[in-house]
């Protein structure tokens, strides 16, 4: 008896299994749905951890390897309606290795693929080849091309805001790392205390990229002294709908910069919205001083400041740990290096002294704003004092505190006042004496005595 | 310096320019009008406390938006104290996102959202600091002197 008709599927299945290249099928929700035997070794990963995960190439966070993976060969929009696509992929099988480049063919698999008519997408074939093997794909789509930008995008800003960035040696640095890492792997709101440049928003950015994925969610930051109630509402709903729209996820970050500067009918909105709103807003602001402490001043609504406040981080000034600077200040011209064509490799140990004597009343802002000018001027491979602007080669600026007076001399200061007064007389009556006498209402005589006990002459 | 250096428009192509002139803020104190990169930076490095409002187009490319973005992302990182408008076509709507996650500004959609433009503005200026107002540190204790 002849044995049934095997499905053409079980066919393509076993073909799949033989082949040298690596094959991973997508199918309803982005999910995947298969992934052979060169697959699995290619990606280090076993069929089981990636099956049935939903690629999310949109994601913020720090993604599990097995999302990461599936979020990397996500196909774009265009192919699952129906076009053929083919783009680079990069992919890190595990921290260990090195990343490898493949050509990715985005194959839809169609239920009418004979027939002009439109075709229901089932699944999309993903295929890996060595580059080398399909060197000429083309042009990009525009959804292909948006899609692998954004990917790229996204893995550079999760590189730029990691916790190893927030350098310093420093307690109180060090103390901010720990908060910042306790708020990366929770949901409470956060307020980032800082004097303006010492670099609040890049630590609320960091805890949203270091959050796992899913905590974080999508982000939206505004800028507090630009809002009113009505940008307030009309930006968040915009937002949230759009949450909604495109995700089952129902977490969402916003990172509010200078709340303290929001105008009393922004903070009503925001609150009122944070009770309405059909997702889990999670707020990470930064503020120069306490929400709480302006609260008890009657300058911030009581009650958004608390909401907002839970979990505080203080940021220390510059000028309060000189520690810190030669590794912020060698971790600046890294950063500095990486665009341009001069590749400095230090920093003159007298430079640094010089740094660490300066004020920094714009603390790292200003310290950036000092080596970017030092690192255009630059000649050598180290970068030294005199490439510095004058004002910070030339002098140390940091004043030494004068001790607080206890008291106070009341004649001598009454005379230092007179003494102006007289000054400034004199000058309005461009040296005549009975003028300047006349016009403060003494004699001439008393006027004399001044000049002389004071030698005005 | 004068108000209408401190919002800035950068744009390649005519867009938005021609909308902005005929807002009401805007058509009082005027604007800068911006067509290459350079001449932002140039503009910034002068006085960093300016409105930017930068046009992504949905004739651009993506590496185009995305350095676009990341150009802004650089604005608000080198010069905190520029404020940064996005202002997009109604038809971006694969960018929406990245644009309010990374491009550390107010994301503007559309000609509808010109009214809120507008209003930005008008926050933007109120929230200049008078430049007649001297600090109290350098006042003259003598300023009461009639002469």
């Amino acid at each position: 008896m002849p044995s049934p008709p095997r499905k053409p599927t079980t066919f393509l299945i076993q073909a799949f299994d033989l082949a040298a290249w690596p094959v991973v099928l997508f199918g309803e929700g982005n999910a995947v749905r298969y992934l052979n035997a060169a697959a699995e070794k290619a990606l280090g990963v076993s069929r089981d951890e990636l099956f049935d995960l939903a690629a999310k190439y949109h994601g913020l966070g720090q993604l599990p390897k097995a999302l990461q993976l599936v979020s990397d060969l996500c196909p774009a929009s265009n192919v699952w309606l129906g076009e053929v696509g083919t783009r680079e992929i990069t992919l890190v099988a595990d921290e260990t290795t090195e990343e490898i480049r493949w050509q990715g063919i985005f194959y839809p698999i169609t239920d009418q693929p004979d027939t002009d008519a439109v075709a229901l997408v089932r699944n999309v074939m993903v295929m890996l080849a060595p580059p080398e093997r399909i060197p000429n794909s083309g042009p990009l789509q525009p959804q292909e091309e948006i899609h692998a930008t954004l990917q790229a995008l996204r893995h550079e800003y999760r590189g730029r805001y990691a916790v190893s960035h927030l350098v310093g040696i420093s307690t109180a640095m060090i103390r901010v790392r720990r908060l910042v890492d306790l708020a990366s792997q929770s949901r409470v709101p956060v307020l980032v205390i800082g004097q303006p440049g010492t670099g609040r928003e890049q630590v609320a950015r960091t805890i949203c990229y270091a959050s796992n994925h899913g905590q974080a969610g999508p982000v939206i930051s505004i800028q507090g002294e630009l809002m009113d109630a009505e940008i307030m509402q009309t930006t968040i709903r915009a937002f949230v709908r759009r949450c909604l729209d495109e995700d089952e996820t129902k977490h969402a970050s916003l990172i509010l910069l200078n709340a303290e500067k929001m105008d009393l009918g922004a903070q009503s909105e925001l609150l009122h919205l944070l009770d309405l709103i059909d997702i889990d807003l999670r707020i990470l602001s930064t503020s120069s001083e306490s929400l709480l402490a302006l609260a008890r001043r009657g300058q911030f609504r009581e009650d958004l400041a608390f909401r907002i406040s839970t979990l505080e981080i203080e940021l220390p000034p510059l000028c309060d740990r000189p520690e810190d600077i030669p590794y912020l200040a060698q971790a600046i011209v890294e950063e500095l290096n990486v665009p341009s064509d001069r590749q400095l490799q230090s920093i003159s140990a007298d430079a640094i002294d010089r740094l660490q004597q300066q004020e920094w009343p714009g603390n790292i802002d200003q310290l950036t704003e000092i080596l970017t000018t030092a690192h255009e001027v630059a000649t050598g491979f180290t970068l030294d004092v005199t490439d510095f602007p004058v004002d910070v080669a030339r002098t140390p600026a940091k004043k030494v505190e004068a001790k607080q007076a206890e008291s106070i001399d009341l004649d001598a200061a009454l005379e230092a006042y007179e003494r102006e007064i007289l000054i400034r007389t004199l000058k309005a009556a461009k040296g005549n004496k009975t003028q300047a006498a006349n016009m403060l209402g003494i004699s001439r005589a008393r006027l004399h005595r001044r000049i002389e006990q004071w030698g005005l002459e | 310096m004068d108000l209408s250096d401190r919002c800035v428009l950068y744009e390649p192509q005519p867009c938005w320019a021609p909308r902005l002139r005929g807002l009401t803020p805007t058509s009082s104190v005027g604007f800068v009008e911006v067509r290459i990169a350079s001449e932002v930076a140039k503009l910034l490095q002068e006085d960093s406390h300016r409105l930017l409002m930068v046009a992504l187009r949905d004739s651009m490319t993506a590496p185009q938006v995305a350095a676009r973005i990341r150009q802004v992302a650089e604005v608000r990182s080198r010069w905190p104290a520029c404020h940064v408008l996005l202002l997009l076509d109604e038809q971006m709507d694969a960018w929406h996102r990245a644009c309010w996650e990374m491009g550390s500004g107010l994301v503007l959609i559309g000609t509808k959202s010109l009214p809120i433009i507008g209003r930005t503005i008008d926050h933007f200026l109120a929230d200049l600091p008078d430049e007649t107002e001297v600090p109290e540190t350098e006042r003259d204790p003598l300023d009461w002197l009639p002469w």
